[in-house]
Formats: C-alpha cells, structure tokens, sequence
C-alpha cells in the first residue's frame, strides 16, 4: 500500500513537472579550435559551457542550455556526424523546443550559419520556437575561408583555429541553402565594426568588416559585395553614396538589398568586435 | 490694372506655395516622440535590463506582432514565394563573385598566434594600391566541359595592368584536406584556349573537370605585377557527372487556381532533389512574379516534376501571361541526412546523424527557359495556403498573445 502510494506520489510529482511550460534558451556557438560537443538527450543536458566557448557560463539568463558541437566534422557547418553541427541543434530542438515547452536560439558567427541553414534547408513542424537571434551571423561566410594559405601566411596567419572548413566560405555559405527561406520565422542579428585583431584581417574583407566577418554576410546582404556602409536597423535596403560622374560632381547611390527573413536589431560600431558581439543575446 | 494685381498675386501665392512644399518634402523627417524619447534617454535602448535578481529583463518582440507578421507571410506556402527584381541570389543563384584581393608589399613579422587562431604581429603586413580580381564564370560547374576563370589586376588608376610569369594549379578540397587533380588546360591572355580578345589585360584559365573533381574545386594563380609576387585563388563547386538532366517537352496549365508546370527529368542517380525555378513577365525581363521549389526522393528513370506557382502570387501582382520561367534548376543532396529523415526525426524523436564520406551536393545542368501559355491573372485562385503547421503555429502564437496579455 505504501509503494502504491509512492508510486502515486512519484506520478503526480512527474505530470506537475510535465505540464511545466519552460523557455529554454539555446546558445549555438561559433568557429573554435576546440570541440564543445556534449550529448543532448534530455532537459538536463548542455547545462554546462563545455570548452569554455562562452567565457564559462552566459550570465543573466534562466533556462540556458548550451549546444555544442565539433566544427572540424566532414560537412563543417552542414554535418550530421556524430557531433556535427546540424546533429547537434537537430538533438537540441528535439530535446527543449517540443511539447510544452519554448525555445529562444542564439548563436554567434559561425552558429548563425548552422541555424540559418537547419531553416532554410528544412521546414520543420511541430517545434515552438519564440526567438532566433544570429550573433554576428557567418550566415554569408567569410572571405578568410576563401583565401588561399599562402596568402593568408604572408599577413600572419599560419592556421585557423578548428580550421576553417568550405562550409563558411563565401560560396559555401550562400550556395548551401536558399536564405529567403526559414518558414516564416524571424532571424534577429546584431554585429559590430571593432577587430580583435587591430584591423590586420580587414584588408581581406571587403567593405565594413568585424575583424572576421564582412558587412555583406553581418547585414544580412544577399549578394557577397563591398558592403561599405553600417548595417542599419530593420530589414530595408541599405544605401551607400559615391561621388560620381564629370569630375566626381555626381552622387551616386549603391543598393544593398537583404535577405527576407532577416532583421537587424543592433550595430555596435567601431568598439564592438566579432568576439563582444557574443554577449548581444540582451539586445532588441 | 486690377487684373495684373491679381495675376502677380497668384504668381507669388504659387511660388510660394511650390517653395513650400519643396521645403516640405526635402527636409529630414523629424523624430517621432518615440525616437525622441529614446534619444534622449541615457540608457541604450536596445540593451534589455537587468532586474535586482540579476536576471535579464528581456522583453520580445509583442506576440501580437509576431502572429500579424506570420499570418501575412502565410498567405503563400513556403514552396512558392513573391519573387522582386532585387532578389539577387535567386534570379543569379550561381553567382557568388570573389572580390578583389590586394598585392602585399611587405608580409607581416613577428607574429604568434591567438587562441582562436587568429594572428597578432608586432608588423602588419603591408599593401600595395594594386588589385586582382579572379571569379569564375559561375559559381557551379556541371559535367567535365571547359569551365573559365578570369583573373585581371588593377593599378592605382584603376587600369588594368600586366600579369608575368603566370603559374596555375587546380585542386579540390574535401574534409579540409587538399586533393591534386589535372592542371588547367590553357592559362593566357592570348585570345585562344577560351581566352576572349588577346592582349586585352584579362586573363582567362581554363580548367576541364576530371571525372573524380566532385566538390570543392579551387583554381590557385601565382603571378607577378610589377615585380612583386602574388598568389590568388577561387573556388567554385564541381559535379562532373550526371545526376540527372532535365528534358524537353514542358507543359504548364492551371489547376486549382494555381499555375502548374510540369518538368521532365530523367533521373540516373536515385535520392532526394530539390529543383526550384522562377517566374518572370514575359514582356519585362526586369519584373519578377514567383519561385516555386519542389523537393522529394525520386527514383532512377524518367520523372514529371510539378512545379507549382501559387495562383494567389499571380493574382495580387495583376500581371497577365504568357510568362517565362527561368533559371530551372535541380540538386540532388547527398547529405548523410535528407530533410525528410529531419522531419521524422522531429516527428518521432529518433536521433538521427550519418557520416558524410562525400560531397553534399550534385548539381544537375539547368533547362533553357520556357514559354508558358496565356493566362488572364485574374484566372488564378485567391486562396491563402492552409496547412496543419500553419494552424498549429498560429494557435501557437495566439497562445503566446494570450498570456502576455
């Protein structure tokens, strides 16, 4: 009669907990040369900044779950290997963003490729998601990963942690997915125009950069270009003016168009670098 | 005299009232209270603040909002979507242009190298105001035909300027490791071997695919401007075999309201293709209508794809046919996992993943563009899309309103 009642006690301790509506918040992490995988197979899990990518714990919020994956997986930022990136968020929105319960996503530069392209090549149902926020979003890749080594050793650059894989090249990065399509959900971004690197990657990256990313792929801009301008807030086209014509007396106008989904939220100028822009999960 | 009064009166009234107005319509729009509030206050508004728990107060976009923006995106199904002149990386989806590279004057010292990689040098390197421009024809190559690269460099003037000793090499780049393959067939600006015009300061290499070249296919330039060495690359992605290649006799009609195309295609290689095509009017090459995208597994042997142009897209833009549609394209996504093992996945909970032993993608040649019939617009449906997913996503977000008051 006892264990029966205990049973009983156990049961109902469990359905209160089921019924529980939780918001998970999903923090997706960039390029890294270490491996931050840990399995995600219940609510429990991803509960710890595994390889310190986020500077030991995100501060502030309640619910936070890490997703960590290996970056140096065949397929890079498109693996479903053990430990792959897509693997890793499939598990994750499996795990936290079903039934009851709500996910917020965010991730920071290469993790805004992984999410874009898990929306854009997949129309998933069933999950509840409440807000994708991509962190200086590599949604566009980076021209780091286009260069050839040769010429990256002459600007000091002997190896990049984790590697860069063709994943997060340009090409690789917007041929991989159409970027229009993330069945109708929102992908909020912020970024800044700071270097960690006193502007010695820059003379790579065309237009405004962020020391590893250009304004092309951080605005959200759906052509690889010379993005020159800051990335304003919204989803409108962005317009940069040069003089032009008969003794430059002219101003001319360059359009950068976006893609649809996308939404700037925040722009941190020239002191917010690739690496702040990972704290910009508090920005709206 | 009285009349000449009145006439100068009205003069000045209109000139005054066109001054008016100019000044009206070209002054900055002044900021609403709102954005004067925020301006004025000492606090970021976009950085969300910290209560006394130390917890972030972050309040999301109004759920109210998030259902209007997803009601009005929903009227048109994921497969079909409006289709806008400026929508770049759909009308050229093969096109991804490098941008220009600098010549290094002086390479950089003293460097070590960051925890991510990344370097830190006492000296930077230096640059020269000379660039190189190298992309290739496109950004896709399919099959083992002649694919061109075009390199030219620009000086200070922005004139195009002499390349020497001109060294290439061709290679792939699979699971980050770099694989040799056939050196490019002609490399010149000798006005043969693919090279256009001769003597014109642009260079075009010639690669022609090996059977074996799948994936990641760079070309790699070494040259010399003006003495000084320079080493440029670019990368396009290969499939040299046919997957699948579409075939003549194309159809369209309207069903349902919508307007229907069905593709022919005869598949070789069994496995899960995305094939999506756009929609232009045929009278203005510069206006868009719609993208449709049709994606499943598909067997080896002939196949009918019906491309689906949402009636309701063509109906709001009011634009009657005949209209053309374009860039008819098709992939085939050797991905270890398809987007419908995702979809069970998410549906049943099974985790899923799968090693990926070989490149992602397999492009397949495009069709040329195709003709449809005539069609009134106002012959297409005024349907708004429905689906279980979009009811199950509004009722979710009505829910979310509901308890954010």
């Amino acid at each position: 009669m006892r264990k029966l009642g205990l049973i009983a006690l156990v049961a109902l301790f469990g359905a209160a907990h089921g019924v529980d509506a939780v918001t998970y918040k999903l923090f997706v992490h960039g390029r890294s040369g270490k491996s931050h995988c840990q399995a995600l197979t219940n609510v429990n899990n991803g509960t710890t900044d595994y390889n310190n990518y986020w500077g030991g714990a995100v501060t502030g919020l309640a619910n936070v779950r890490y997703v960590g994956f290996d970056g140096t997986k065949s397929g890079g930022a498109y693996s479903w290997s053990a430990c792959g990136a897509q693997k890793q968020l499939n598990d994750a929105l499996n795990v936290f963003c079903k039934g009851s319960n709500s996910c917020e996503i965010y991730t920071h530069s290469t993790g805004g490729l992984v999410a874009a392209a898990y929306f854009g090549q997949n129309n998933p149902s069933g999950l509840n998601i409440t807000r994708i926020q991509l962190l200086a979003s590599a949604a566009g890749g980076s021209e780091l990963a286009d260069i050839s080594t040769a010429y990256l050793s002459w600007l000091g650059i002997k190896t990049l942690g984790g590697q860069l894989d063709q994943s997060v090249s340009t090409r690789g990065a917007r041929l991989g997915f159409n970027h229009n399509n993330s069945g109708g959900r929102t992908l909020y971004t912020t970024s800044g125009e700071g270097s960690d690197y006193l502007g010695l990657t820059s003379p790579l990256l065309p237009g405004k950069d962020d020391g590893v990313l250009a304004n092309h792929s951080l605005c959200n801009i759906n052509a690889a270009s010379d993005v020159d301008v800051s990335c304003t807030r919204g989803n409108g086209t962005m317009s940069e003016s040069y003089k032009c014509g008969f003794l430059w007396l002219k101003t001319c106008y360059k359009y950068h168009y976006r893609w649809t989904p996308y939404y700037t939220v925040y722009q941190g100028g020239k002191n917010h670098s690739h690496r702040d822009a990972n704290s910009d999960y508090n920005r709206r | 005299m009285n009349q000449k009064r009145v006439f100068i009166g009205l003069v000045a009234a209109v000139i005054i009232f066109l001054i008016a107005t100019l000044y009206i319509l070209m002054r900055e729009p002044t900021p609403t209270k709102l954005e004067e509030a925020e301006i004025a206050s000492p606090k970021d508004p976009t950085l969300s603040p910290v209560g006394e728990d130390g917890e972030i107060m972050i309040v999301n976009e109004d759920p109210g909002q998030a259902l209007d923006r997803y009601v009005k995106w929903a009227q048109y199904p994921p497969d079909s979507r409006p289709l806008f002149g400026w929508q770049k990386d759909l009308i050229e989806p093969y096109r991804v242009l490098s941008q220009p590279l600098a010549l290094v004057s002086k390479p950089a010292k003293g460097c070590t190298t960051d925890e991510n990689g990344m370097p830190v040098c006492k000296e930077p390197a230096e640059f020269l105001n000379v660039r190189c421009d190298m992309n290739a024809e496109q950004s896709v190559s399919v099959g083992t035909g002649d694919h061109h690269i075009y390199l030219f460099c620009l000086d200070e003037k922005n004139e195009r300027t002499k390349i020497e000793n001109l060294k290439t090499r061709v290679f792939r780049i699979f699971d980050r490791k770099e694989i040799p393959t056939l050196p490019a067939i002609h490399a010149a600006d000798d006005g043969s071997g693919g090279d256009a015009t001769a003597g014109d300061l642009m260079y075009t290499i010639t690669v022609r695919p090996a059977k074996s070249d799948w994936g990641d296919l760079f070309a790699e330039a070494t040259f010399t401007v003006n003495g000084k060495e320079h080493v440029q690359r670019i990368g396009w992605y290969s499939t040299p075999h046919v997957v699948a290649e579409f075939q003549q006799g194309i159809t369209d009609h309207n069903e349902g309201g919508h307007l229907i195309v069905r593709v022919p295609i005869q598949i070789n290689k069994s496995g899960y293709y995305l094939i999506e095509a756009n929609l232009q009017e045929k009278n203005d090459p510069q206006r868009f209508l719609a993208t449709a995208t049709y994606e499943a597994k598909l067997e080896a042997g002939r196949q009918t794809i019906p491309l689906r142009f949402w009636g309701k897209i063509l109906r709001d833009q009011n634009v009657n046919g005949p209209y053309i549609v374009r860039e008819i394209r098709a992939r085939r996504n050797n991905s270890a996992v398809t987007p419908d093992m995702v979809q069970r996945s998410l549906d049943t909970g099974e985790e899923i993943s799968g090693e990926q032993t070989e490149p992602l993608w397999e492009f397949v040649q495009m069709a040329k563009p195709y003709e449809t019939n005539e069609y009134e617009a106002k012959s297409f449906g005024q349907e708004e899309w429905n689906s279980e997913e979009k009811q199950r996503r509004i009722d979710f977000l009505k829910q979310l309103a509901k308890e954010e008051g």
